[in-house]
């Protein structure tokens, strides 16, 4: 806001005062509450001294002045009030999941268009976290600018929204609080254990070129160099990669063991699984005691909630019928 | 900040500042020639604003180059009020010129504000109006443009004027409901609409024969306004034009005019109990005195009565009323006239000095000559007043400062002061008390807003004698006078009287009496059946209005739909998770899915880029579905 009372070198005392009194937030009726700005605060002075003197007086073009300020004020107040009676449904245009300790810009657009130019800003609280951001309205569109905070792998649930701004004209602090869920799946770093781009035994009749294997056998001349398992070589144990056939069982399914301790390695895990979730949005996955078929939409969002979710377990998979994805697993101890 | 948007927040509030200049200098207390330098300073910053202006510390010199420059007017001898005036206009002038920054747009803001409110009560035009109006808009207009600057993301656009002056309407109708709704409390006699005394000669204690006549122009000193029934009219306007409007009674001829001795206040005062009703033989009138120079009140000839009179005032023994303190604004006085005849008669006894002989033997001898063989002091007046008023009547004669009287009666043609002056001289030489009262008679009936309109031209006098305990007014002036101060006023010049009057009727002078009038007369109009018929139909379109005019202010796009969506879903058997898209339920109970898919391709595109459905809309497409 380009004219700030502090612009005007008022005495420090005053501003102090100015600052107490910005700070104060009146409950008008529930979820909303209303303050003042420095430069509300100073025609709020403004309006009761003409009216003062109009009271005194008896002028009624003093009367008249001071029955414009006050309509000019309600006027602004009414103005937020109507812009944020009716706020934007957020959560529709949130992300629903982010990767944990990544920043993520906030910078999208929407279809919320207040009559008069504003600035509203929103934090939105949950249980575990809180984020801000604001939303800039013009006449044209909305634009949501922010920052989300870097989190920590997890499902969260963000509940509570607090709307505020000083729009139209920058006297009054208006603010509105409600409730609306959004739940943001904050989901491990994806790890690309299988090649780089390479479908898990998709395109490979023959076995792949990654290092997804399911099984080593003994060296036999002629074998391709990249087949052989080096690490094992220099320990003296020849051993030759097997990969699996695109008919193969263990082709459709992902089992991913959850017994471990909490933990780098266990995160890696779930890393690997997104992984594998996002070369095979349309297989199978065995997630600890749960099972989701990831071509379904609802298979899919619910893989992605539990996964962000997830917690050690002390039970093996429920099912066992494709590839076991687990801790002790070489993939994820490399990884880790 | 980008060039046009730095423009556009130099223009509305260099707006502003200058419609405070314009306010100011509707008052008569201003120098035009400060404000014309403040609104060309003005006109040249829009034009060349980079070009034209002062940094802060030059525009900082100016403001107290003026401070000085009004301290020595004031040693000069310049009225306070006026020296006020100039600083205001030299520290307006500082801030229009000073470079355009934050702190500037707010000084301009703050003297806008400062200047509307000084000339609140430095002047009481009907202009003023206006200029507030103007005011309200450009301010809400600046304040959005500078909270629109410097914001997250850059400035925003101010947009078109359209969704502004829907609000400056609701600001009009806010700021109108308040200013009839609020009770007027008046705690002290402070600031009023303050004007400059109006020069009106032949009030004063000592008036010069020919002075009085020949200063007469257009200028309104007063306006009664009826307050009666409109079948009434007709009659009030007879009446009120034929008044006398009694000022000031002199007594004491010095030869070459009149002097006013001493007062004395009445004691006990005249009875003259308010009076109220609207009857066949009585009227209230509202009486409209303007800030004119002496203090009396002008009193009609056949007055029933007063009621609040807004200052104090002393009765005096010769039959004035007069102000304490002379008023610098306009009054208004409420007062009750009757049509059959003289409720209010002066009987205070004449004084001595009121039947003094006239110096002259030869006004003595022509009075006598009329007189001969009358001894009636009512038979010897008129037959006075018969000589008199066959004279010539001539605004313009010459008078003889020795011998004015004298030389009137030799030249039988004058102006109206002679005629009094004549007959109260003649009246005395034969023995009868008698002095010369100075008022107003007649005046311009305005047929557009059914007032009376009393000029400076309409002054005239008149002699009262003192017959049978009571003073008598005998005019002795001819009956041409009325035809020559009669004019005919342009059909403009009566619309423009009559908006004037209406401001400083419900205006300026609302008081709570009008107040309670307009509820009462809401509230009775409210009980008419017909009325609310009428009504009806009214208030549910205001209703549809009122709707249209919301979304105005938040767009649809806003609306909450999910409740209806969750609402229906659970209905049909699916049970959507807060936060999750459509897109990845399943296929509700008895929905065909290609439908289904149909129906939430075309929810996500009214949702992110297509016009946003309205409850309505949502629930005729879930319909559909079925």
């Amino acid at each position: 806001m380009a004219y700030d009372p502090a612009d005007l070198k008022l005495p420090g005392w005053l501003l102090s005062w100015l600052e107490k009194i910005i700070r104060i937030r009146l409950p008008v009726r529930p979820g909303w509450r209303v303050g003042l700005t420095r430069l509300g605060a100073v025609f709020l002075f403004l309006s009761t001294g003409v009216v003062g003197a109009a009271v005194y007086s008896g002028n009624n073009l003093l009367y008249l002045c001071g029955a414009m300020l006050l309509a000019f004020g309600m006027a602004a107040a009414g103005s937020a009030y109507l812009m944020l009676r009716c706020p934007p449904d957020l959560a529709r245009i949130m992300p629903d999941s982010i990767g944990a300790g990544a920043a993520f810009n906030l910078r999208q657009s929407m279809d919320w268009q207040p009559a008069l130019g504003a600035v509203v800003d929103v934090v939105w609280e949950g249980e575990l976290a809180r984020i801000s951001f604001d939303i800039r309205c013009t006449m044209e569109n909305s634009l949501v600018i922010g920052q989300m905070p870097k989190l920590r792998r997890g499902m969260y649930t963000f509940s509570r929204q607090r709307f505020g701004t000083e729009a139209p004209i920058g006297l009054w602090r208006i603010e509105r609080s409600r409730n609306e869920d959004w739940q943001l799946a904050v989901l491990p770093e994806p790890i690309a254990w299988m090649g780089a781009g390479a479908g898990f035994g998709a395109g490979q009749p023959d076995g792949g070129e990654g290092d997804v294997f399911s099984d080593l056998r003994a060296y036999v001349p002629g074998d391709m160099p990249t087949r052989i398992h080096w690490k094992k070589a220099i320990d003296g144990d020849w051993a030759v990669k097997r990969f699996l056939s695109s008919g193969s069982p263990l082709n459709e399914c992902l089992c991913v063991d959850l017994r471990a301790q909490p933990g780098p390695e266990f995160e890696r895990l779930l890393g690997c699984a997104y992984g594998w979730m996002l070369n095979h949005p349309t297989l199978r996955l065995v997630l600890g005691q749960e099972i989701f078929e990831l071509g379904e939409p609802a298979g899919w969002q619910a893989a992605v909630m539990t996964l962000a979710a997830a917690k050690p377990e002390h039970n093996p998979p429920i099912e066992s019928s494709g590839m076991m994805l687990s801790v002790s697993h070489e993939e994820v101890r490399r990884a880790a | 900040m980008r060039p046009r948007m730095m423009r556009e927040a130099e223009r509305l509030t260099l707006g502003v500042l200058m419609c405070g200049v314009a306010a100011l200098a509707l008052s008569d207390f201003v120098s035009p020639v400060y404000w014309l330098v403040v609104a060309l300073v003005g006109i040249l910053r829009l034009c060349w604003a980079e070009r034209f202006a002062l940094s802060e510390m030059q525009a900082s010199l100016l403001g107290w180059a003026g401070f000085a420059w009004v301290a020595v007017e004031l040693i000069l001898g310049r009225d306070f009020l006026v020296a006020c005036t100039d600083f205001m206009l030299i520290l307006s002038l500082a801030v229009t010129v000073e470079a355009s920054t934050p702190r500037n747009h707010l000084h301009r803001l703050l003297v806008g504000m400062f200047l509307m409110l000084a000339a609140a009560v430095l002047t009481d035009s009907v202009f003023y109006i206006l200029v507030l109006a103007a005011f309200l808009f450009l301010t809400w207009r600046a304040g959005r443009r500078l909270y629109g600057l410097r914001q997250i993301g850059g400035d925003l656009p101010l947009g078109p004027h359209k969704t502004d002056l829907r609000v400056f309407a609701a600001m009009l109708f806010a700021t109108s409901l308040m200013f009839v709704s609020v009770p007027r409390i008046g705690l002290g006699p402070g600031a009023q609409n303050t004007q400059r005394y109006l020069d009106v000669s032949g009030f004063s204690d000592a008036v010069n024969l020919g002075d009085f006549a020949r200063s007469l122009d257009a200028t309104v000193v007063m306006r009664v306004e009826p307050d009666v029934e409109d079948e009434r009219l007709p009659k009030a306007k007879h009446w009120l034009m034929r008044h006398y409007w009694r000022g000031t009674s002199l007594d004491r001829f010095n030869g070459h005019g009149w002097e006013k001795t001493q007062e004395i206040a009445a004691s006990p005062l005249p009875a003259m109990t308010p009076y109220r009703g609207d009857t066949a033989d009585k009227m209230a009138v509202g009486v409209y005195r303007e800030a004119v120079e002496h203090s009396y009140i002008f009193l009609p000839d056949n007055l029933a009565g007063l009621d609040a009179i807004p200052q104090a005032v002393r009765w005096m023994r010769q039959g004035g009323l007069k102000f304490e303190q002379t008023p610098q604004t306009r009054v208004r006085i409420p007062m009750w006239l009757t049509g059959t005849g003289s409720e209010w008669a002066i009987t205070s006894p004449p004084l001595p000095r009121h039947g003094q002989a006239p110096a002259s033997t030869e006004i003595a001898s022509w009075a006598q000559d009329l007189t001969t063989g009358m001894s009636e002091p009512k038979v010897q007046m008129r037959a006075l007043m018969k000589e008199l008023r066959g004279w010539e009547y001539d605004l313009n004669a010459e008078i003889d400062p020795y011998q004015p009287i004298e030389h009137f009666i030799g030249q039988k043609k004058g102006h109206c002061e002679l005629y009094a002056s004549a007959l109260t001289l003649a009246a005395r030489s034969l023995g009868i008390p008698a002095r010369v009262v100075n008022g107003y008679r007649g005046g311009d009936w305005n047929d557009v807003g059914d007032f009376l309109v009393i000029r400076k031209s309409h002054a005239h006098s008149w002699t009262e004698a003192w017959i049978d305990g009571v003073w008598r007014r005998y005019d002795a002036t001819p009956n041409v006078l009325w035809d020559m101060t009669a004019s005919e006023p342009s059909v403009w010049e009566s619309n423009w009287e009559a908006i004037k009057l209406a401001w400083y009727r419900y205006v300026l002078d609302f008081t709570n009496e009008d107040r309670n009038y307009l509820w009462q007369s809401l509230l009775a109009l409210m009980r008419e059946p017909a009325i609310l018929l009428l009504l009806l139909p009214l208030l549910v379109f205001a209703g549809l209005g009122w709707r249209r005019f919301i979304p105005t202010l938040t767009r649809p796009g806003g609306r909450n739909l999910w409740p209806v969506v969750d609402k229906w879903l659970a209905r049909h058997g699916a049970v959507r998770t807060t936060g999750a898209p459509l897109r990845g339920l399943l296929v509700p109970k008895g929905v065909d899915a290609s439908r289904w898919r149909s129906f939430v391709s075309g929810w996500e595109r009214q949702a992110y880029v297509g016009k946003p459905w309205s409850r309505w809309a949502l629930r005729r497409q879930l319909r559909a579905l079925l």
